[in-house]
């Protein structure tokens, strides 16, 4: 872990995981998670596949038996807890609809076993996605099914929004579109979202914070414009790469004559040139790194 | 909507095709009857149904009245309890098969309510159906057997309503043993049911044979607990008058097997939700 992770200082303790470790068998998925998800942050859970997002997710629900303890409003939560849906609100991905049931039947149900449901929100979000309601949801598109769980996910008065790779799979226009919706009908300063994703381009505007996992563990938990300040791209001609080397650079890449990496925002060479680092180059530093570490 | 309510009315839209199984096998033999009346009508111009009968005592009549109606209500009961069998699977298991568990489960609602539900599709739905498709056939039967042997009515009702009766524990009993096997496997529970069930069957012979044990058969037990054996466990009801027959069905209600069946079935039920809820959701 590096040493800016605890330098952040949470608004509010909200969603706190404290020495969270889940074992698959004698493979440790998570490595004792500590993380503090503060109220009114749109937070990113950036990982590799396979790194441990949708572990971590899914045991902050109760759905996974794990070590350590979740607190949610400083009420410590069990595992298979309804209580923690009464302020949570989770979107797997598109493909987690029961295909079975209409769209109708979807709300309806929702609706139903959910106190949480908002009739005036909902009736506002169905009148801007046209869904055909009589439709069974395994006829449905998936950009169609998308519109359908946002729905049913955003018609709920909720605090937290988990969505776990909730675009995967969809074109480019439709990813746009969910998180427009999402930020336009759910986000406000006393919400908090956390979106998993590997896909880190498409969310890198909307991120107020970033988490970075890899192999179970948290390698980097901090807010998107710090980080962005803290580091740049320095790039120099490729007979000068040696010239980076004191500088300890991450991730250096060499394309068309250049060399360029990742490093700390007060590194100075003479005749290079400077870029803002983007999230997506942080993350392949971080993760691709050899040592791991920034 | 109630939330109860919301989720009695989910599970009905999902499996009701199921859940109406004794319904279609109903249709399907009124069809059948149809097509043989229709048939009967092309071929030969005319309906011909040999209503010929010997003739028979009042107390025959009204005897063999009320048998009619409680097979016709056993029979009816045993294809709910196939249809049950695999009904209790696929209430617990399919969301999980059509990867939407977590839609489900991620719900503010307890688990108890959740699986409580389930059951009462799987039992009191199913049993009300069953029971209303016995009535209507057997007002069907007794009608038609009070015009051919003059038979009372209600014995035939009364033989339907018992029959119902005995067959619903047994079902109880049935879908309860189904559920909690359901609850331990996600998939393919019924399978390891019946690899269990034959695996049991080699080794407690052997048990008995190594260590010199009286462990009954598990399959003598099971059928013991599934089939009806009314006419071993009660007295024979030939020679009885009919509403002796009904007294002393009565009383086999209350036959110790009976009490057996309920109490697993209630065991199965409450053990299956502890089982049910230390389940992963990935």
């Amino acid at each position: 872990m590096v040493s800016f992770l605890d330098q952040k200082v949470p608004i509010k303790d909200a969603y706190s995981i404290q020495n969270m470790s889940k074992y698959y068998g004698k493979f440790k998925a998570l490595n004792e998670i500590n993380l503090t998800l503060p109220e009114g942050r749109i937070i990113g859970l950036l990982g590799k596949n396979g790194a441990g997002k949708s572990t971590l997710m899914r045991s902050m629900l109760g759905l996974l038996r794990h070590e350590g303890q979740v607190y949610l409003d400083g009420k410590e939560l069990q595992h298979r807890d309804h209580h923690i849906f009464e302020k949570v609100a989770f979107i797997p991905d598109v493909n987690g609809l029961d295909d079975r049931l209409t769209v109708r039947q979807t709300i309806e149900y929702v609706k139903g076993v959910n106190p949480k449901w908002n009739d005036e929100k909902a009736g506002t979000l169905m009148a801007i996605s046209s869904l055909p309601m009589d439709k069974k949801v395994a006829k449905l598109s998936k950009g169609m099914k998308t519109k359908l769980y946002l729905l049913i996910t955003l018609s709920l008065d909720v605090k937290f929004l988990l969505l776990d790779e909730p675009t995967l799979g969809l074109d480019i226009a439709f990813r746009k579109e969910f998180f427009n919706t999402i930020l336009g009908e759910f986000f406000d300063d006393s919400k908090t979202i956390l979106i998993s994703t590997h896909q880190v381009e498409e969310v890198e505007d909307i991120l107020q914070d970033i988490i970075i996992i890899d192999n179970g563990s948290i390698i980097l938990h901090e807010e998107v414009d710090s980080l962005k300040k803290r580091l740049q791209i320095i790039s120099l001609p490729a007979e000068r790469s040696e010239e980076l080397k004191p500088l300890n650079p991450k991730n250096i890449v060499k394309t068309l004559g250049m060399v360029s990496a990742i490093v700390d925002a007060d590194a100075k060479i003479e005749g290079a040139q400077y870029h803002r680092a983007g999230l997506a180059d942080i993350f392949l530093a971080l993760v691709g790194g050899s040592d791991g570490s920034l | 909507m109630d939330p109860c309510k919301a989720l009695k009315l989910k599970e009905w839209r999902i499996h009701r095709r199921v859940l109406l199984t004794p319904l279609w096998f109903t249709l399907s033999i009124y069809a059948a009857i149809l097509a043989g009346i229709i048939i009967s009508l092309v071929k030969t111009g005319t309906v011909t149904i040999n209503e010929a009968m010997p003739p028979i005592t009042q107390l025959q009549a009204n005897n063999f009245l009320w048998k009619a109606n409680s097979v016709m209500a056993v029979l009816l009961g045993y294809v709910s309890l196939i249809a049950g069998f695999g009904l209790a699977d696929s209430l617990l298991n399919d969301d999980y098969r059509k990867r939407c568990e977590i839609l489900h489960l991620a719900q503010p609602i307890e688990l108890f309510r959740t699986m409580g539900n389930k059951f009462f599709l799987l039992f009191i739905a199913a049993m009300g159906i069953l029971l209303g498709l016995i009535l209507v056939n057997s007002l069907i039967m007794s009608a038609y057997g009070s015009y051919l042997i003059g038979a009372n009515i209600g014995f035939g009702l009364m033989g339907a309503i018992q029959g119902f009766m005995m067959v619903a524990i047994v079902y109880f009993f049935g879908v309860s043993l189904s559920w909690i096997w359901a609850s331990f496997f996600r998939n393919k529970g019924i399978l390891f049911l019946i690899i269990a069930v034959v695996a049991m069957e080699v080794m407690i012979p052997l048990v008995n044979h190594l260590f010199g044990l009286a462990i009954p058969a598990l399959w003598d037990m099971l059928t013991r607990f599934l089939l009806i054996t009314g006419g071993e466990n009660c007295r024979g009801l030939d020679p009885m008058a009919a509403t002796d027959i009904i007294g002393e069905a009565w009383s086999c209600l209350w036959h110790i097997d009976n009490l057996i069946r309920f109490g697993y079935g209630l065991l199965f039920f409450i053990s299956s939700y502890w089982v049910y809820k230390r389940r992963e959701i990935a």
